[in-house]
């Protein structure tokens, strides 16, 4: 029987894996994969509570977040390439030029 | 009902030049022809008086008031008659021109500002219809505005309309500073010698420009670039013999300025004469009669010289008739033959167009002096007049005279005579047949009109100098028919017209242009400039001043203010790295911070 708190377990094993590369990997396209990591793991804890609360906004805020993380992805996608064309790379370190 | 005279015609041009592009043909042809038409009916009921509608400037006399005496009928009458035979003409003339509906508004507009110039009852409403006429003058000069000689030919009549204009402006001026009104009456009653000539001078002046005498003449033959009909109402008939009318209206004035009128009798003279010979060499049938117009006009003047007003006024109501004629003819000849003017390719036109040739010589008979026709009656009574007065003055007359049978019998011959050299020419319709009709019927028996009070008779005396003048316009008539060259030895003068445009220009383009350019530029040059670089260089000084205070103290304080806060915000900058993960780290940790706290509060 699978319960509310494996799901929750699971969501935060995701948060987590999706945090650290976000701080640690330093391809902007794997940046991108751990951002879409960290906000499945919020879609999951949603949809958990709300069938762990017999609620179903849960569920359709959770359509809302993947449409959001569509238009997010399509538009840092979109940064990216016109990134590349310019700088000829996808490091994020190697991309510091907003400083003092 | 005064009113109504010269509203008709104002509201036929109000529709025409609003939105007579939207009336059909027959409608514009109908309504211009009919406001023309009610004028003329009214001026025939008339009634005698002054008249006053409202107070324009008060005062100073200078009302909308009309002044109906024997003279403004007999020009209102005048106006409106030869002006609706005309708009009559036109509507044949104008009937493959698409600018119709602009052509007939600016004829109606003409005809208003002509009413009003001789119905006002002072010098201030007058100017306005004098301005007036001079606008629709140019207008229609320059109807043909893609022909850049018929804009330039507007240009040079309107130009110079203003210079006579400013001699009007100074009479008035004159006249009000000395008799306080501008009333036609209130003004002559004051007369005395002293201002009077100042005001006779400048409002001869006046007249030399409007009624195109020397030296503002050459306008004239230029207007001719406009439609004929529009050369034979405004350029021959009626616009130009204002200046006639006006100083027969200001009679008072110079009668009491008998040295001017001297000069008035001079210049009309000399310009009689000296058009009569430019008029010889011409071979633009308009042309002709446009020098002739000037001529008959110098005839005129010749008259109001000697103070015989009434004359004067009669010789200008029978040239209405003759000249109007003259120029519809030539109107008719050139329609027929689509618009070819020189003489020169013309001829033999009596065969296929007497109709147009019984005209012509009709008139031609009446300009040259025949015994019983228009021409005859006037200039019978003024060469009499100057016979008794001064003979110098008679022989001026009696050769004009001669030199006009003689080229008014030239064109004849080089139009309707000798070899055709045209095909057949278009028939006329009714609308232009019908006018010349009536004008020639006026040409023959408007010298038997009664006006005025004619000079005394003087019996076989008079009757030697009538078979004299006579006998000149016959003996004219048969040099041009046998084809002499009168005076060609003076052919090289005439055609140069005198030089008289090429003096003004030197004189007044030239010599008054540039001279008057060197002085200003030595104006310019010391006085201004020097008024503007003593400007600059003070205000250069006062600047250096406003740069030390501006550098040092207002940037000092600037600068000091930035570089300040530039230093206390140094360690604050060090946080911006520029690199993505350091802060996705500082939110991290942000985020956490906040649990921490949220959670353990």
């Amino acid at each position: 029987m699978i319960t509310t708190g494996h799901y929750i377990v699971l969501s935060a094993a995701l948060l987590l894996i999706g945090t650290l590369g976000v701080l640690i990997r330093r391809n902007i396209v794997v940046l991108l994969m751990s951002i879409e990591l960290i906000l499945n793991a919020v879609n999951i804890n949603l949809v958990a509570f709300s069938q762990h609360l017999q609620n179903l906004e849960g569920q359709i805020f959770a359509i809302f977040v993947v449409t959001v993380a569509v238009a997010e992805a399509a538009v840092g996608l979109g940064i990216l390439i016109a990134l590349f064309r310019n700088k000829e790379t996808v490091q994020a370190d190697e991309v510091n030029l907003l400083k003092w | 009902m005064v009113a109504l005279i010269p509203l008709l015609p104002l509201l036929g041009a109000a529709i025409m030049l609003l939105i007579g592009r939207y009336l059909p043909r027959a409608v514009v042809n109908l309504l211009c022809c009919a406001t023309i038409a009610g004028a003329f009916a009214l001026s025939l009921a008339i009634p005698q008086g002054e008249f006053v509608f409202a107070t324009w400037l008060p005062g100073i006399g200078a009302d909308w008031a009309f002044l109906i005496d024997e003279l403004s009928i007999l020009m209102i009458r005048l106006v409106t008659g030869i002006g609706l035979l005309i708009h009559v003409y036109s509507i044949g003339y104008m009937e493959h021109d698409s600018g119709y509906y602009r052509y007939f508004g600016y004829l109606n507009l003409f005809v208003f500002f002509m009413l009003l110039l001789v119905m006002a009852n002072n010098y201030a409403l007058a100017f306005a219809g004098w301005e007036g006429v001079g606008l629709a003058s140019y207008l229609l000069i320059g109807f043909y505005f893609d022909r850049k000689s018929a804009g330039d030919a507007a240009n040079k009549a309107f130009l110079m309309n203003r210079v006579g204009d400013t001699g009007y402006l100074l009479a008035m001026f004159t006249i009000l500073a000395a008799t306080g009104t501008l009333n036609y009456a209130k003004s002559a009653a004051e007369v005395t010698p002293t201002w009077a000539v100042a005001a006779a001078v400048l409002l001869f002046f006046a007249a030399t420009g409007k009624s195109a005498q020397l030296p503002l003449f050459t306008w004239l033959p230029d207007a001719m670039e406009g439609p004929t009909p529009v050369s034979a109402l405004i350029h021959a008939a009626t616009m130009v013999t204002a200046g006639i009318y006006m100083i027969a209206r200001s009679q008072a004035i110079f009668s009491a300025a008998p040295k001017v009128l001297g000069i008035v009798a001079a210049i009309g003279a000399v310009t009689a004469l000296m058009a009569a010979t430019i008029a010889m060499v011409q071979a633009d049938i308009k042309r002709v009669l446009a020098y002739s117009t000037v001529s008959q006009l110098g005839l005129m003047f010749l008259a109001l010289g000697l103070g015989a007003y009434w004359t004067a006024v009669f010789h200008l109501f029978t040239h209405a008739f003759f000249k109007a004629l003259l120029f519809l003819s030539a109107g008719a000849v050139i329609h027929s033959l689509d618009g070819e003017q020189d003489m020169r390719k013309m001829g033999g036109l009596r065969k296929n167009f007497p109709f147009a040739f019984a005209t012509t010589v009709i008139g031609t008979m009446a300009i040259a002096g025949i015994p019983g026709l228009a021409g005859f009656m006037s200039k019978d009574q003024i060469l009499w007049i100057a016979y008794q007065r001064a003979p110098i003055l008679w022989a001026f007359g009696v050769t004009t005279s001669l030199l006009t049978a003689f080229y008014m019998w030239r064109m004849v011959e080089m139009t309707f005579l000798g070899e055709p050299h045209h095909a057949e020419p278009h028939s006329l319709p009714l609308t232009m047949r019908a006018p010349l009709v009536i004008l020639a019927i006026g040409s023959i028996f408007a010298g038997w009109v009664p006006l005025g009070t004619p000079p005394a008779h003087g019996g076989s005396m008079e009757y030697g100098l009538m078979a004299i003048a006579t006998l000149a316009a016959l003996t004219g008539i048969y040099l041009a028919h046998r084809d002499v060259m009168l005076l060609s030895p003076f052919y090289f003068i005439f055609r140069r017209r005198w030089w008289v445009d090429e003096v003004l220009f030197g004189l007044f383009a030239r010599g008054f242009g540039q001279g008057g350019g060197g002085m200003l530029a030595a104006i310019d040059g010391g006085v201004v400039d020097g008024a503007v670089e003593g400007a600059g260089w003070l205000t250069k000084a006062i600047s250096r001043v406003s740069i030390l205070w501006d550098s040092w103290i207002v940037d000092g304080a600037v600068r000091f203010t930035g570089t300040a806060i530039r230093l206390a915000s140094y360690p604050a900058r060090l946080i911006q790295t520029g690199s993505l993960q350091n802060y996705a780290l500082a939110i991290l940790a942000g985020a956490a911070a906040f649990l921490g706290w949220a959670l353990t509060r």
